[in-house]
């Protein structure tokens, strides 16, 4: 069913936006995302679950770390196509994190979707999230989705961000 | 050269001009605390004064104050310094900060009269309170947007599990509806421990605020969370300075803030493997200001979550285990007691919190009868006094 919710405010690139402004809603659209393969970071395993099993409908591989200590381990592993990773976590919290696998040869090319109850501007007082990872020499996430997401809008957003990053770099299979 | 006469009258006429235009209140009072002297200021705010009596003038009473820092100048032959309230010539409410310094008649002879300088510092009242309110309206509007933060987890938790179950009844999978109710039902608990912290948070309690010991509210604190530190294996210790006075805090309120940081350290240090995990509770008073201290080894802070401590129903403790509520209610109490929270944390090296209380600015006593404190002067309804000799 296509959501009758207004596309919430995301963060992201504006090319980006306005190709997947372009697109949306789609959560019926082609379900035929074959191994498309994403990790998702996520403390909560209601929400965890809840977006394995979403993608899982829509014929992504997904799979899911509810602890962040773990996380880049399991990006090892997994190695996902992208990676949804939320921001607020016990142990290790997700900008450390978004720092870690920016910095990590084997991963750094992994477009991040960050999945969020923050917002990238308004809940960072002192300077906001792509500007503070951008003075450590560090892009800004591909995509900031505020939560609770709009389904549509989510499952759009992993696949332009898919397309972008295929695009982007021809080595990818 | 001019003549000695002339010298002296021109002294005379400098000590008068210098005497009637010191821009503060200057008045001379005998040991009967009536005013024999006082300056232009004086007079013109109080009105003519020669004769009267002192608490007469500045607070329009008719007897001595209690703690009058003249008398204690009279009595110890050293300065004295209070802060007094009194009123105007046209009944203002004005607030001084008073010097007394006695004056002798000759040199090492007894003490004739006192002279009494008062510098007007109810603007700065007025600003300190303004900011009091200011702070406390920023933390109701940090709450608000704090609770939309809070709830936004939740919702997207409920949208899961209507999703999956939806989906479980679409494909007709037993588990997956099971899995999609079981979803709904955390999160319908969730929201509604969320919203009872809340309402308890918004409703709160007004501070019962008297005079007691600050070490026995933080020893009892420690006592209150020893046997869980021991079963945890975490060295929970106090280090508490000696003496500290007495002071006008709400014990319920300074209670639950101490347990909430030392119950906060205690999971900070259970996040970590840490053979060595300990939590110090420190209490000491600095210059006019008590301080206590939380200190953990744990798991720590990096800056992002530092920022959000204290703004939101934010949690780092992981699913069902936190609302964030703590520290919030945590700096709302501080702030009741004109006190800030600061926070100093490394990850992976561990926390310290300081809730920091200028004497100064905490809260009069609510019962008025309440006892005095036993280790210093009981406060004047109506004064704040803080005299402090000077030898």
């Amino acid at each position: 069913m296509i959501e009758s919710r207004k596309c919430k405010e995301n963060f992201m690139p504006g090319s980006l936006l306005s190709k997947l402004k372009t697109r949306i809603p789609s959560e019926t659209a082609d379900r035929n995302n074959g191994h498309v393969r994403v990790l998702i970071i996520e403390d909560e395993p209601d929400i965890a679950a809840y977006l394995q099993i979403l993608l899982k409908e829509y014929g992504f591989e997904a799979a899911c770390e509810t602890d962040a200590t773990r996380a880049i381990a399991a990006a090892e592993t997994f190695r996902p196509d992208v990676i949804c990773l939320d921001m607020v976590m016990p142990k290790k919290t997700g900008l450390t994190l978004f720092m870690a696998l920016k910095k990590h040869p084997e991963l750094c090319h992994i477009p991040v979707v960050v999945v969020s109850a923050l917002h990238p501007q308004r809940d960072f007082d002192d300077m906001p999230f792509e500007d503070f990872v951008r003075k450590h020499g560090i892009p800004a996430p591909d995509v900031w989705l505020e939560k609770p997401i709009d389904r549509a809008a989510f499952l759009e957003t992993i696949r332009v961000v898919i397309g972008k990053k295929r695009h982007e770099s021809p080595t990818f299979s | 050269m001019p003549s000695p006469v002339m010298t002296e009258e021109t002294l005379k006429e400098q000590y008068d001009i210098l005497f009637d235009n010191t821009p503060c209140f200057v008045a001379v009072i005998d040991r009967d605390f009536r005013i024999i002297q006082a300056n232009r200021k004086f007079r013109e705010t109080f009105g003519e004064s020669y004769g009267r009596f002192c608490y007469e003038m500045y607070k329009d009473k008719t007897e001595r104050c209690p703690n009058c820092p003249a008398e204690a100048a009279f009595s110890t032959g050293v300065e004295h310094t209070s802060t007094q309230t009194g009123v105007d010539r046209d009944g203002r409410e004005t607030h001084y900060v008073v010097t007394a310094t006695p004056l002798r008649g000759a040199a090492n002879g007894s003490v004739k009269a006192v002279m009494e300088i008062a510098i007007d510092v109810t603007r700065l009242r007025e600003l300190e309170e303004e900011k009091l309110v200011a702070e406390r309206l920023a933390a109701v509007g940090q709450t608000v947007a704090g609770l939309a933060h809070g709830v936004k987890n939740v919702i997207t938790g409920l949208e899961g599990g209507l999703y999956v179950m939806k989906s479980g009844l679409k494909n007709a999978d037993v588990e997956q509806l099971g899995k999609g109710l079981s979803m709904l039902d955390n999160n319908i608990e969730r929201i509604s421990h969320f919203v009872k912290e809340f309402l308890g948070f918004a409703k709160g309690r007004l501070p019962q605020t008297q005079w007691i010991n600050p070490n026995g509210v933080a020893r009892d604190v420690v006592e209150l969370y020893r046997e869980t530190a021991a079963r945890a294996g975490i060295a929970l210790t106090a280090e508490f300075q000696d003496f500290i006075p007495e002071a006008p805090f709400d014990p319920e309120g300074l209670h639950t803030c101490l347990a909430n940081l030392v119950s906060n350290a205690l999971d900070a240090c259970a996040m970590t493997e840490k053979k060595d995990a300990r939590v110090i509770v420190r209490t000491k008073k600095e210059n006019d200001i008590i301080i206590f201290e939380v200190t953990d080894n744990g798991i720590g802070m990096d800056c992002e979550v530092k920022k959000k401590v204290f703004t939101n129903f934010f949690s780092t403790k992981g699913s069902g285990k936190g609302t964030g509520i703590g520290l919030l209610i945590t700096k709302k109490i501080v702030q009741e007691h004109g006190g800030r929270v600061d926070v100093v944390s490394e990850p992976g090296q561990g926390s310290t919190f300081r809730l920091i209380f200028p004497v100064s600015r905490l809260p009069n006593p609510t019962n008025e009868s309440c006892a005095a404190p036993r280790n210093q002067a009981a406060p004047a309804l109506q004064d704040e006094e803080k005299a402090h000799s000077r030898c």
